[in-house]
């Protein structure tokens, strides 16, 4: 199973995991922190690259998925990349 | 807001590092704060990759306390810069200081680490209203550095305020402005176009900040930030933007 975490940088430097967002049926599953995951679900991220960046949401799935590492990039909150399990 | 420029004596190389003096930094004029000093001079003493999709950025210590955020990232580091010296000269006063420096011989951006920082996603939207003047800030904020990436994920909020951080998307030639939020029709708090009037009516400082900005933008990113700040005083003529439409204006692309 496809995942991507989406980790919180601490004040020693360590990450801790917030969320964690899975590939089931075809659609991104995210679990974990309660306002993120409604953020995901309700405002989604924007992509990446393209012309014009589309918004995409957890039932894009793996699209959705490889976006993350590229929305959740600033240090203090940070997606890995999808991880296949 | 004033900028004090002090006169350096010589170049002080950061403990372990060389790199070259700026141009301004040769002539002797470098408005640095005693934060920017701290990130710019003290000692790495640890160094821990931030995990994330390429373990691009470091969270650093330095010797006798400090911490910072390292983004070694290919040209991204300028924007960084870019964006801390656009909030020092407007005075908006919520990017954490940021500076350029080489840590193991690579060259990125260092931003002050904000301890005991929490994000949006942890208030509860009934309770985020009191961020609301900040977040109007932050919207004027990225028009003025055309900012294509903000996101609940890369504001920070301490103590009632909201601190501006990750601009490495700033300043784009694309035609892609990307609040977080729009505020069209709302008042625009008075304290910020105080701030934006102060910094038009001080030529030196516009003159001081496009040099800076010129080390780091091309010169046409720097005329656009430049004639950004200028239609937003014409726009806060009124006291409100009316419209959202009016802020997709990028004058480099007309």
């Amino acid at each position: 199973m496809s995942h991507v975490d989406i980790l919180k940088l601490k004040n020693d430097g360590s990450q801790e995991k917030i969320a964690v967002c899975s590939l089931k049926d075809g659609m991104a599953d995210c679990q974990g922190s309660e306002s993120l995951v409604k953020s995901l679900l309700e405002e989604g991220i924007r992509s990446h690259s393209g012309k014009e960046r589309t918004t995409l949401f957890p039932k894009d799935g793996i699209r959705f998925l490889e976006e993350l590492k590229y929305h959740f990039d600033s240090g203090y909150l940070n997606a890995t990349d999808v991880v296949n399990d | 807001m004033e900028i004090k420029e002090r006169k350096i004596e010589g170049v002080k190389e950061p403990a372990g590092e060389k790199r070259e003096p700026t141009r301004r930094e040769s002539l002797g004029l470098t408005p640095r704060t005693p934060e920017e000093e701290i990130l710019e001079m003290r000692e790495k003493v640890s160094s821990k990759p931030i995990r994330g999709w390429s373990n691009r950025a470091h969270f650093i210590s330095f010797k006798d306390d400090g911490d910072g955020v390292f983004k070694p990232l290919l040209e991204e580091y300028k924007q960084e810069r870019a964006a801390y010296l656009v909030d020092r000269f407007l005075g908006f006063d919520f990017v954490p200081p940021t500076i350029v420096r080489a840590i193991d011989g690579k060259l990125g951006s260092i931003q002050q680490f904000i301890h005991d920082a929490s994000l949006i996603y942890d208030t509860p939207e009934r309770k985020r209203d009191i961020y609301k003047a900040d977040l109007i800030k932050l919207w004027i904020f990225d028009y003025i550095i055309w900012n294509m990436d903000r996101h609940g994920g890369n504001f920070l909020l301490k103590d009632g305020k909201i601190l501006a951080i990750d601009h490495g998307s700033a300043f784009s030639d694309r035609n892609l402005f990307f609040p977080y939020k729009s505020y069209p029709n709302e008042l625009i708090p008075q304290e910020i176009i105080e701030k934006i009037n102060k910094f038009l009516s001080w030529p030196e400082g516009i003159k001081i900040l496009s040099d800076l900005l010129g080390e780091l933008l091309s010169e046409e990113e720097v005329k656009a930030c430049v004639a950004r700040i200028k239609k937003l005083g014409k726009l806060l003529e009124k006291g409100r933007i009316d419209s959202s439409d009016k802020l997709n204006f990028d004058p480099k692309l007309n």
